[in-house]
């Protein structure tokens, strides 16, 4: 447990806010201008669109790595996230809703989300650098639906409400010449065992920093 | 590899512990003895065989159901000694790793299921309940919950003469899943490779025992090394195979790695062939794994034939449950939509789509069968393991399966073996495909082979009192401290007297036997908002089995009449005698042949209530309730007298097809001429759930005492019973169970040993009381019975014997055990009295001798506890050879000892046989195999 805390206060030392660009005047932080606002949360919104592999973690027996691609479904990928990141640090704290569409299955997810850039830890503390390798987890609700037709003929569709927790390992690789424009890679664990991998994912996207 | 088990060996790399388990000191070999009597003139090697158990079964499930280790930590293995589960396991999880609130839902809902399949409650262990408590909880042989196998259980049944033990692997996907929680977006997905692993698991750990014991067990991997191992004083182990979906090739894998006993169908359809198709749980089961032998087949559940040599029904089957409204954020099972059903044909709800209707509809009850037989795989399987010497079983297959396995292996000459199960009467149907059919266990036996006889147990159960329907009985709350009398009493109307003390009393009436009838009438008064005249789909169910015959023991006839409105608002539905069957030899229903049948008022084995929505027909969705306000069934027999068999009230409704209020049941004797010296006491909660002791309350029990009626003019009053438990009940009750969470619906029961002088014939009512210092709560029971019974361990030697004789004439030791231990079956649940010691003595060598096995100093006593666990067999052998009850006389007992300390013998000479190294009888293969 003291680990714990200690890994966490030092994470949260090292989540100092960004580093001011060497060119830019040094802001003003006498009074609440938007300026300084920067210091205080930098609101993040990101859209992406793109391919993953849905691994199904969770099944028994996919723990076994010869097992993880034996019911592996190329899924479409959507997904939405408003964030903000305190005192302009490494932990961005986002909104997420996110969906994805399979042979026959959909999947939709919405909750809240807590992620660190690893990269702080070694001293890479620009927000907007164009690489970013974030270790995060995520409190969902899932919602998902898929149809089978049985051998008998009958079409049986499947719905299922669950509350999900997660782990996610993402890197992020930014466009210099699109700055808006991204390219991330996610790894997602599954909902019972955070070494248990339930998804790779593959997207495009577009992050808009707020302020 | 495992995460769970890449995150340990980074947890022991940090603290610098080893994760192997200590080695016990080996107790060391029992000096070897020669037997001195010869088998068909042939020395033998001593003991007794047990054909079929999982000792390391806590390792499959993915370790997230059965608690307890067989391995063992202290210095000594003591045969009298039984080590307490240590670490206590948490009720709801039963997985070492789970931390994660999902995981813990997941495993209370899906145990909770185990638990009422068993009829036993898993008692609350290591939050605030007393130690003590959950030892009385803990072994019992009816809890599948927590391993049986302990090396010092082991090391007591091998002082008790056991020399063979087949140790098998199992598992299930479906329920490993189940426990995990619903995969997304699919419920569950099978995986090809779980079942070699988990078997490989198992395997290892199994290997892992016996090296550690090795001066007293050893891995056999031929007849001859097993041979030499008894000879030698030490206990043959042979290494099995019972999973659901091992491809041949995983099978061969594994034989050469030493596994000598193959199950090759287990509780699914697999690639090999059918399953026997006698369990509703194990059809969505089949149903899941489909797609893994054949991904044009999803969801494909059993296929079935109709058959008069069955008698079991599958139901409808069960699914995740899906649809708007019923979207679950668990697993959650509900029977399958209607069209599917259909489609699937197990039953004709519709009567053969009658334009309308018949008045009275009857016919015998026809069965279910597995419709598919072995594979062409699974021929050449079975073919190519006797042909490697390796044993092949047939338990757990269909009867086509059966039949495909006895073909191809009288086709190269070589027997079977059925390890665990039954055998089907001479004449008249089987129970269920689980069990072999006597044709086929005839020639099984001709064969050369051997069975293995389950210890499940049965107890001839003889009703005295039931009824169920509605909420008969409320209980409240009473405070732990002032338990002292009884809220509610249910009584028989067979007694007049009445008690004061009751503050609710409810009477039932026992059924009457010796009646010849005229007329079967059942009636209901509708509830508010009711009426029969608008569902001409309503129907009363009959159930009649010829008199002197149990109820369920030989073919029931069903017959239906349908309700109709009668003019004081009441609903009639009658059936006169005689009744019109269809002939059994004809089509299953709508068959014009009939004959016709009278029965008396004593063949009524049951009568209910059923509803068929007629737009059930079209495919239409079930949306009628009908509430009941009061039901009556009776008789009019030939003086014109109506003999009212049974009354309810109450307000039992349902809304799902086939569902329905039972009303009645039969006892069959006079209840005053019984002679049984045990109860069975079974009742059912209907209302709210009844929580167990938690971190934070020391939980509720509901506790019950008889009453009895002795001598002439007689008062029904308590009888004072010590139940032998230390748990919360006060003296002279019994506790229903043991402080562990109750879910509504749960059906439970407990036996009860009668004080002498009073007979079971002399029970007349059944008091009851819920305890608890929590915050008050009231609940209702829908299911009260109270039954005869008789001593399961005596009616199991009778069985054996009675089936050797049948089977295999005076030759001995070709049944042995075959108990499953460990393998989620139930074990004997009680028995009259057991030997205090043990000190056996059979063909010339002599058993250990033994003093009761104990846990944290109490004493195990298969009356208390029954058959709860694996060394207690020796204790079950010794009772049989005390033979305690009036159920079993001296020379059956005598036959069934003498028999079973030749198991061991026969089956290494069953063995040598597949292998070939012994000559089998010659048997060609029957008319009608297929080539």
């Amino acid at each position: 447990m003291r680990r714990i805390v200690t890994l966490v206060a030092l994470a949260i030392t090292l989540a100092a806010p960004a580093l001011a660009r060497a060119d830019e005047p040094a802001p003003s932080c006498a009074s609440h201008a938007p300026d300084c606002i920067g210091h205080w949360a930098t609101m993040v919104v990101r859209a992406h669109a793109g391919l993953g592999v849905f691994l199904n973690g969770g099944a028994v027996g996919t723990t076994i790595v010869p097992n993880l691609f034996e019911h592996a479904r190329v899924s479409g990928q959507l997904g939405l996230e408003i964030g903000a990141r305190p005192f302009g640090g490494g932990f961005l704290i986002s909104l997420i809703g996110a969906g994805q569409a399979a042979d026959g299955a959909v999947v939709g997810t919405f909750g809240l989300s807590l992620e660190y850039d690893l990269l702080y830890l070694f001293g890479m503390r620009d927000p907007d650098q164009d690489f970013a390798l974030a270790l995060g987890g995520a409190l969902t609700m899932d919602y998902a639906h898929s149809v089978t037709t049985s051998a008998s003929g009958v079409v049986f569709q499947y719905d299922l409400l669950r509350p999900d927790w997660r782990a996610y390992l993402e890197l992020r690789i930014r466009n210099s010449a699109r700055e808006h424009w991204l390219i991330r890679a996610q790894l997602v664990t599954g909902f019972d065992d955070f070494l248990d991998l339930a998804s790779a994912t593959l997207c495009g996207g577009y992050v808009y920093d707020a302020f | 590899m495992r995460s769970e088990r890449i995150v340990f060996v980074f947890v022991v790399g940090l603290v610098g512990c080893s994760s192997t388990p200590a080695a016990s000191p080996d107790p060391g070999g029992l000096p070897a003895c020669t037997p001195t009597a010869m088998l068909n003139g042939e020395p033998a090697v001593w003991g007794w065989a047990d054909l079929h158990t999982h000792p390391a079964t806590e390792l499959a499930f993915e370790q997230r159901l059965v608690w307890g280790s067989g391995l063992q930590h202290e210095d000594r293995i003591d045969p009298n000694v039984l080590p307490a589960i240590d670490p206590p396991c948490s009720v709801e999880t039963h997985h070492h790793d789970s931390g994660s609130p999902l995981d813990r839902t997941a495993h209370t809902l899906i145990m909770s299921l185990l638990n009422q399949q068993a009829q036993y409650l898993h008692a609350p262990i290591g939050t605030v309940t007393p130690r003590a408590a959950h030892l009385a909880a803990w072994p019992n042989g009816r809890d599948v919950l927590h391993q049986q196998m302990q090396l010092s259980s082991l090391r007591r049944a091998y002082e008790g003469g056991q020399r063979v033990l087949f140790a098998s692997t199992t598992d299930s996907q479906v329920l490993a899943q189940l426990l995990k929680g619903p995969l997304y977006p699919d419920l569950f997905l099978p995986v090809a490779a779980y079942d070699a692993d988990s078997a490989m698991v198992q395997l290892d750990r199994i290997r892992l025992m016996v090296s550690q014991q090795s001066e007293w067990m050893a891995i056999a991997e031929s007849a001859a090394d097993a041979r030499a191992i008894i000879q030698s004083g030490r206990m043959a182990v042979i290494l099995s195979l019972e999973m659901d979906s091992l491809s041949p090739e995983d099978v061969m894998r594994f034989v050469d790695r030493g596994v000598r006993h193959v199950i090759p169908v287990h509780l699914i359809d697999n690639a090999e062939g059918g399953t026997a198709a006698n369990g509703d749980i194990f059809n969505p089961e089949s149903a899941y794994m489909s797609s893994l032998f054949d991904p044009t087949q999803p969801l494909r559940f059993f296929e079935v034939d109709r058959t008069p040599d069955v008698l079991f029904l599958l139901p409808r089957p069960l699914i995740g449950a899906s649809g708007p409204g019923s979207v679950p954020v668990y697993a959650n099972l509900e029977p399958v939509a209607y069209d599917w059903y259909q489609r699937l044909q197990y039953d004709d709800t519709c009567f053969c789509s009658l334009p309308t209707a018949p008045a009275l509809h009857a016919w015998n009850q026809m069965g279910h069968a597995n419709a598919h037989g072995l594979s062409d795989a699974g021929r050449t399987l079975v073919r190519d393991l006797l042909q490697r010497g390796v044993m092949v079983d047939v338990s757990h297959m269909g009867v086509h399966s059966t039949e495909d396995a006895l073909c191809t292996a009288e086709s190269v000459g070589r027997p079977l073996l059925a390890s665990h199960g039954g055998v089907g009467p001479a004449a008249g149907p089987v129970g269920s495909e689980r069990d072999l059919s006597h044709a086929q266990a005839v020639r099984l036996a001709n064969g050369g082979g051997i069975l293995g006889l389950g210890t499940g147990g049965n107890f001839a159960e003889q009703t005295l009192f039931t009824q169920s329907g509605g909420s008969l009985v409320t209980l409240h709350t009473r405070r732990r401290s002032s338990m002292l009398e009884a809220e509610t009493c249910v009584e028989s109307s067979l007694f007049s007297s009445s008690d004061a003390t009751c503050a609710h009393p409810v009477t039932i009436t026992p059924p009457i036997a010796g009646t010849t009838m005229q007329r079967i009438d059942v009636r209901f008064v509708p509830g508010a908002g009711g009426s029969c005249a608008s569902n001409d789909r309503l129907y009363a169910q009959i159930t009649l089995t010829p008199s002197g015959i149990p109820c369920g023991g030989a073919t029931p006839t069903i017959v239906q009449a349908l309700f109709a409105a009668q003019t004081d608002g009441s609903c009639l539905a009658s059936v006169t005698m005689p009744v019109d069957l269809i002939d059994a030899s004809g089509p299953p229903m709508c068959d014009t042949r009939a004959v016709s049948r009278s029965f008396g008022a004593a063949d009524v084995c049951g009568a209910g209530i059923v509803m068929v929505n007629p737009l059930d027909c079209s495919g239409g969705t079930l949306t009628t309730t009908i509430p009941i306000a009061s039901a009556t069934v009776s008789v009019l027999d030939d003086g014109g007298r109506a003999l009212v068999l049974a009354t309810a009230t109450g307000s039992p409704t349902w809304n799902t097809l086939g569902g329905g209020a039972g009303l009645y049941g039969r006892m069959q004797l006079d209840p005053l001429a019984d002679p049984g010296v045990m109860i069975g006491i079974d009742v059912s909660n209907t209302g709210i759930e009844i929580p167990g002791a938690g971190p934070s309350s020391d939980g509720y029990d509901v506790c019950v005492r008889p009453r009895a009626c002795h001598g002439a003019g007689c008062t029904c009053t308590a009888l004072v019973i010590d139940s032998g438990q230390d748990d919360d009940c006060a003296p002279g009750w019994i506790s229903l169970n043991h402080r562990g969470d109750w879910p509504a619906g749960s059906q439970v029961n407990a036996y009860v040993h009668l004080p002498s002088g009073i007979v079971a014939g002399e029970i007349c009512g059944l008091d009851m009381v819920m305890v608890g210092d929590g915050p008050p709560i009231t609940t209702g029971f829908g299911v009260v019975t109270v039954q005869s019974i008789h001593d399961p361990i005596s009616l199991w030697a009778n069985e054996y014997d009675a089936t050797r004789a049948d089977l295999f004439g005076t030759e001995p030791g070709r049944i042995a055990f075959g108990t499953d231990m460990n393998g989620l079956a139930t074990q004997f649940a009680t028995t009259l009295s057991s030997p205090e010691t043990i000190d056996m003595s059979v063909h010339g060598c002599a058993t250990s001798h033994l003093g009761r096995m104990t846990v944290d100093g109490q004493p195990l006593r298969l009356e208390d506890r029954g058959l709860g666990t694996y060394g207690m067999l020796t204790d079950v052998l010794a009772t049989i050879d005390a033979h305690p009850s009036s159920d079993l006389d001296a020379a059956t007992s005598a036959r069934v000892i003498d028999s079973m300390f030749f198991s061991a013998e026969q089956t290494l000479r069953f063995w040598e046989r597949v292998e070939g190294t012994r000559a089998s009888p010659p048997v060609t293969p029957a008319a009608g195999c297929r080539p």
